[in-house]
């Protein structure tokens, strides 16, 4: 070949790229190394080098973030058990109960037990939990469940969210709920106009079982209004059902009040409510929030395709029917405020793609008109008169603007062009309580955050040994230290795996002590760690 | 060995109207005219851009090789407790979000954010100048696959591009560490941004195959692989190696915004200062603590400065058409 | 000339082919499932996963998905993004207003740029030259984030002579600090191109003619060094309509523009190769047909070109 000396040299310097590439990479002794995997698209990185850090300078050991480009490959890693790290993991209940802090995460091959956690003693407790009819009861071995995880440290809590929020000078009567969201109805506008308020481009079709993200969440909130509805602080109270009711926990009646209607005046009856569930449950529906319905007798048929409707759920007459559960669950009614469960009228089925476009719903607000989601824009939400509810609305309407970022909406609240926005971003929060351009809000919120140690990570077994790291690292944290500094006090240390704001909520749990500071008792456990296997630090 | 005559050398003739004819029956035909490169370098000592870039180049080289030189502080120890603490004895700039030493980052910065620079250019030259110069060279089809294949690279947005690039290599190296995070980076700016060091290699290789001294060396018989070599591309790698050096700052300046981004090298295991000027991003928002943005980016804009001052200047040296 | 257009257009056939297929492999190399990301922190079951799968074609080899994305392009149908809208109808949201900051910042960069390169042309080596020379510099060696950032805090947040961000719909005004900043960069490579340009131009046989023949300096200075100056200019400015849309990840994130490049952004994250094809291939079109309008400008600029 004529030009086999240019192709020579293209295959030296390959070769020598190559060479160098992998001394790098086996270059070094094997070190052991603690790291937390976060996704750097959602603003983890911060507090993660920080978390890193001081786990590395407490416990003399290589400690460092794992940086995921994305949300989608640190969640298929985590959700494939590829993972060999530790993993941040944030969690926002579904309905208000610190039972659901609990249970999806930690109870044995639970849907979202991530770190496949299992200890028979939490599992009872938490069964004893979803079986006790006294709420006082139920708090009480809450209580004890979470003393097990205090022990084991399945996953590492750090803090609780606050509610960061600022609105304009222009609007009053901001309130947030335990959701971390605002009561939009009750907040009033002086000279009227609608409410402009922070949203996000929905993700999905406005239809409920399809939306399982905020920017599409908050809007459907408004829209509809499930059997139960929350109040503010997290109190359910029955909404369009009249009674919902139980001899065993098992079968559930639930009786609708009388004249609900949607918006467009259809009457709401027991049909809309079970067609609405066995569409999200039915797997080849493709529905984002199927997996509500898994306490429902009949689940995993319809996910499987092999039934086109939940089995347990039976219709009596327009205004009755029943729900069979799988297991007993003396709360289970607490549950059905949650967006899966809302109904959807008749038409809906007609064509669900150009429904999810302009939905129409039974709760306070409707579409302002057919072509209100005006895409990277707007929706824009006003008073529904057919709404027979309790929630009275006070404004003349609601607009969701559509912002890529905080930052932006941040800075329109201070030039008066939004509202409302119930996230501050991160670089304001230094100092957004005392800007004198926006009112201020902050308060506790729900949100826990924690990374999961899985129990199949080396030196963190669900033994001795693992339980001892467990501990050091978690005692290695100064969580008063981080939230002050890199969240300006907008995060609260976490003193139990769940929120300030969930009913029976206590900072009484038994060996809750491993989360504060104690640098000298951490670097104590880590050594006696070290006598049972080797932790090599290669320094 | 001046066996053939070498571009540039009708420079040694003054044109008839510029000069009396005397003059012109007084040039010495036997003095050898000096290289190229040479020459070049006559004009760029001459320089004071030149001797500029070179202070500052220096001043980089010196904060690589020996750091210590400059802080007595270790950039990976960081302590929260001292977040965006104030100035203090053997911290000229305090303290970064996380507690780290502003100054001590800066230094130690140096060494990936000019790593990814410079490898990168090492092999967008190398595939650039290689692809250009055979399809310069030989033409036919060979230039048409080698066009064809540069134009797809290239019409690719080379940012989104690497954006892309970046999530499929870094789980080449699940291991993260600064040579395997930098490798990442500069593979994934790498692949997409060769084709315009192709395209110019191919230009300058097309104008230099037809002088005179190559049809000279072809009529004596040296083969076309000798003729490539030895003679069309040492004379066509001028205006690549000003690009490159260009380029190198530019690279720089890709690597701070795909960390921006989020997506650039890993923040822990490696110092770098298009992360630090990211991370305080954060600051920047908030008005305060600006300089914890401004130390690490007035470092990389002087950097950057450096390389493209020294290429200007290369440049200048080497087309005294455009002389002062 | 007709024929060489068809060349040309033919040309770009195995480009667009070329670039379409390496996004596709890159894409379907990168680690991750889109569809596990969808349920967030939620399970999902293996039904419903394999349903969601199926239907955006990531069951199928990327070679597959490749050739399904070519042939749903001939017909304009760009499949679905995972929220479940057409991504033309996206594209035809976004792409307008890329268009019209990108075509604002090519203004900016151009009027700037070719005034400012050619007064310092002209005046080689006097004060104006050399501040815009360290001006330029300055430009090319920041990051335009950096810019980006202050440029925001003090015009937007402090002094309020421009919004410091966008929204939905986009205005000229609001566009108006974003456009500088994304043609900030290619200003000074224009600045540089003119100047060079003018400074060898002003030596040039033909003006020393043109001088020699007893014309004022402005007729010199117009018509012959600057109409011959500014071939260059007009190739760069081509060339970087395109670069400038995929430029407008970075400045378009900072002042919440809703165009393409923040959509590429995010659907790269998110791992939405349908809309990252798209997005990519409308690009490389605006590429290849700018560079071809280039060409043709070229030839009716420089009447020492002639296409056979």
């Amino acid at each position: 070949m004529q030009f086999s000396r240019p192709m020579r040299l293209t295959g030296i310097a390959l070769a020598a790229a190559c060479t160098l590439a992998l001394s790098a990479c086996s270059g070094g002794e094997e070190t052991d190394s603690f790291q937390i995997a976060v996704n750097t698209d959602g603003g983890h990185q911060a507090w993660s080098d920080a978390v890193t850090n001081q786990i590395s300078n407490t416990l003399g050991i290589k400690s460092t973030t794992k940086a995921y480009s994305s949300f989608d490959e640190l969640r298929t890693d985590i959700t494939e058990r590829t993972i060999k790290t530790a993993f941040r993991t944030g969690w926002q209940p579904d309905y208000p109960s610190i039972y659901n802090y609990l249970q999806p995460i930690y109870f044995t091959n639970a849907g979202s037990n991530d770190g496949d956690y299992s200890n028979e003693d939490f599992d009872d407790f938490m069964r004893q939990v979803s079986a006790a009819q006294d709420p006082e009861d139920a708090y009480t071995l809450q209580a004890q469940g979470q003393a097990v995880l205090m022990q084991d440290l399945p996953a590492i809590p750090l803090w609780y969210q606050n509610i960061s929020a600022v609105y304009s000078k222009k609007v009053d009567n901001v309130e947030f709920n335990w959701q971390n969201q605002p009561e939009y109805a009750g907040i009033t506008k002086s000279g009227g106009g609608a409410i402009l308020t922070h949203g996000t481009q929905p993700q999905n079709p406005l239809v409920p079982t399809a939306t399982n993200e905020v920017g599409g969440g908050n809007v459907i909130d408004q829209m509809f209004e499930g059997l139960v509805r929350y109040k503010a602080d997290g109190e359910a109270v029955n909404a369009v059902a009249d009674s919902i009711t139980s001899n065993d926990n098992k079968i559930w009646t639930v009786k609708i009040k009388d004249g609900q209607q949607f918006s467009d005046g259809s009457p709401v009856t027991a049909n809309s409510f079970v067609k609405a569930w066995n569409y999200g449950a039915v797997g080849k529906n493709a529905q984002l929030n199927s997996y509500f319905f898994y306490p429902i007798v009949g689940f995993n048929d319809a996910q499987e395709d092999k039934s086109d409707e939940l089995s347990g759920l039976k219709v009596v007459d327009d205004h009755t029917f029943t729900i069979e559960l799988e297991q007993a669950e003396a709360s289970f009614p607490a549950r059905l405020g949650y967006s899966a469960f809302y109904p959807l009228p008749e038409k809906a089925f007609d064509d669900l793609e150009a429904y999810g476009h302009a939905p129409i719903g039974n709760g306070p607000y409707k579409m302002a008109s057919d072509d209100a989601w005006e895409d990277d824009v707007q929706i824009s939400l006003v008073a529904n008169d057919n709404y027979k509810g309790d929630v009275k609305v006070k404004n003349d309407g609601l607009t969701f603007k559509f912002y890529t970022s905080l930052d932006a909406a941040y800075t329109d609240v201070q030039a008066g062009n939004l509202d409302v926005l119930e996230q501050v971003p991160e670089g304001s929060l230094k100092g957004f309580t005392t800007d004198a351009k926006v009112n201020a809000i902050s308060e506790p919120g729900s949100v826990f955050q924690s990374f999961t140690i899985p129990v199949t990570l080396e030196h963190f077994g669900m033994d001795e040994e693992g339980r001892l790291r467990r501990a050091a690292i978690s005692m290695a944290i100064d969580r008063e230290a981080i939230t002050e500094k890199v969240f300006h006090g907008t995060r609260t240390p976490a003193a139990d795996f769940s929120s300030p704001l969930m009913p029976g909520w206590t900072d009484q749990i038994d060996g809750n002590d491993v989360l504060q500071y104690n640098p000298e008792k951490a670097k104590e456990l880590w050594a006696k760690a070290n006598e049972i296997s080797e932790w090599k630090t290669g320094k | 060995m001046p066996d053939t005559p070498r571009p540039g050398q009708e420079r040694f003739v003054a044109s008839l109207e510029e000069t009396p004819l005397r003059e012109v029956d007084a040039v010495n035909t036997d003095i050898v005219p000096e290289s190229q490169w040479k020459e070049a370098w006559k004009r760029l000592r001459t320089r004071g851009l030149f001797w500029i870039s070179a202070v500052l180049l220096f001043g980089v080289l010196l904060m690589i090789a020996v750091p210590g030189l400059f802080t007595s502080k270790d950039p990976t120890m960081c302590d929260i407790t001292m977040s965006l603490a104030g100035a203090s004895e053997g911290s000229p700039f305090g303290y970064n979000l996380q507690g780290c030493d502003v100054w001590s980052r800066t230094v130690y910065g140096a060494r990936a954010s000019v790593a990814v620079g410079v490898f990168t250019v090492i092999i967008v030259a190398l595939i650039g100048s290689v692809t250009g110069a055979i399809a310069g060279f030989y033409g036919g089809w060979l230039d048409s696959v080698f066009s064809r294949v540069s134009d797809i690279f290239f019409s690719i947005p080379l940012l989104l591009a690497a954006i892309v690039m970046l999530s499929v290599v870094n789980n080449l190296f699940p291991e993260r560490n600064f040579w395997t995070g930098v490798l990442s980076v500069v593979l994934a700016l790498a692949l997409f941004a060769w084709p315009q060091i192709t395209r110019q290699m191919r230009g300058a290789v097309l104008s230099v195959k037809n002088l005179e001294f190559v049809d000279a060396a072809k009529a004596i018989g040296a083969s076309p692989r000798r003729n490539l070599l030895k003679h069309v591309v040492p004379n066509s790698l001028a205006p690549v190696i000003v690009t490159s050096m260009i380029s190198l700052g530019v690279f720089i300046v890709a690597e701070a915004t795909l960390s921006f981004l989020g997506i650039g090298l890993p923040r822990q295991e490696v110092v770098s200062w298009g992360n630090d000027i990211s991370d305080a991003q954060v600051l920047v928002r908030a008005g305060d603590d600006l300089h914890v943005m401004f130390i690490p980016a007035t470092a990389l804009a002087f950097t950057v400065l450096a390389f493209i001052l020294l290429g200007d200047a290369v440049r200048d040296a080497l087309d005294p058409k455009v002389k002062k | 000339m007709w024929w060489y257009v068809g060349k040309r257009i033919l040309q770009t056939i195995p480009v667009i082919l070329g670039a379409t297929f390496l996004i596709y492999a890159l894409v379907f190399l990168r680690p991750g499932d889109p569809i596990v990301g969808l349920f967030g922190d939620k399970p999902v079951s293996d039904a419903v996963r394999a349903q969601l799968e199926a239907q955006y074609n990531l069951d199928k080899p990327f070679v597959v998905q490749w050739l399904l994305f070519l042939k749903g392009a001939l017909t304009l149908d760009f499949g679905l993004s995972y929220s479940g809208r057409p991504v033309i109808d996206i594209i035809a949201q976004t792409f307008p207003v890329t268009i019209k900051l990108a075509l604002m910042a090519l203004v900016v960069e151009m009027v700037l740029g070719v005034v400012a390169g050619t007064i310092a042309g002209l005046r080689r080596g006097g004060l104006f030259d050399s501040t815009m020379l360290v001006t330029s510099l300055l430009v090319i060696a920041v990051p335009i984030f950096v810019f980006g950032f202050l440029f925001q805090l003090l015009f937007g947040v402090k002094l309020g002579w421009f919004p410091p961000t966008v929204g939905g719909d986009a205005s000229f005004r609001d566009l108006i600090m974003p456009a500088f900043v994304l043609g900030l960069v290619s200003f000074a490579y224009v600045l540089r191109l003119t100047r060079t340009s003018v400074i060898e131009n002003l030596t040039a046989d033909h003006v020393r003619t043109a001088r020699a023949k007893g014309l004022g300096e402005g007729t010199v200075v117009r018509r012959h060094i600057l109409r011959n100056s500014l071939i260059p200019v007009v190739t760069f400015l081509g060339a970087d309509l395109g670069a400038l849309m995929a430029g407008a990840v970075v400045t378009e994130g900072i002042f919440n523009v809703h165009g393409v490049g923040n959509l590429a952004y995010t659907a790269i994250l998110k791992g939405e190769s349908p809309t990252i094809v798209s997005v990519i291939t409308v690009m490389v079109l605006v590429y290849v047909v700018m560079s071809l309008l280039v060409d043709l400008l070229y030839a009716a600029l420089d009447p020492r070109i002639r296409y056979a």
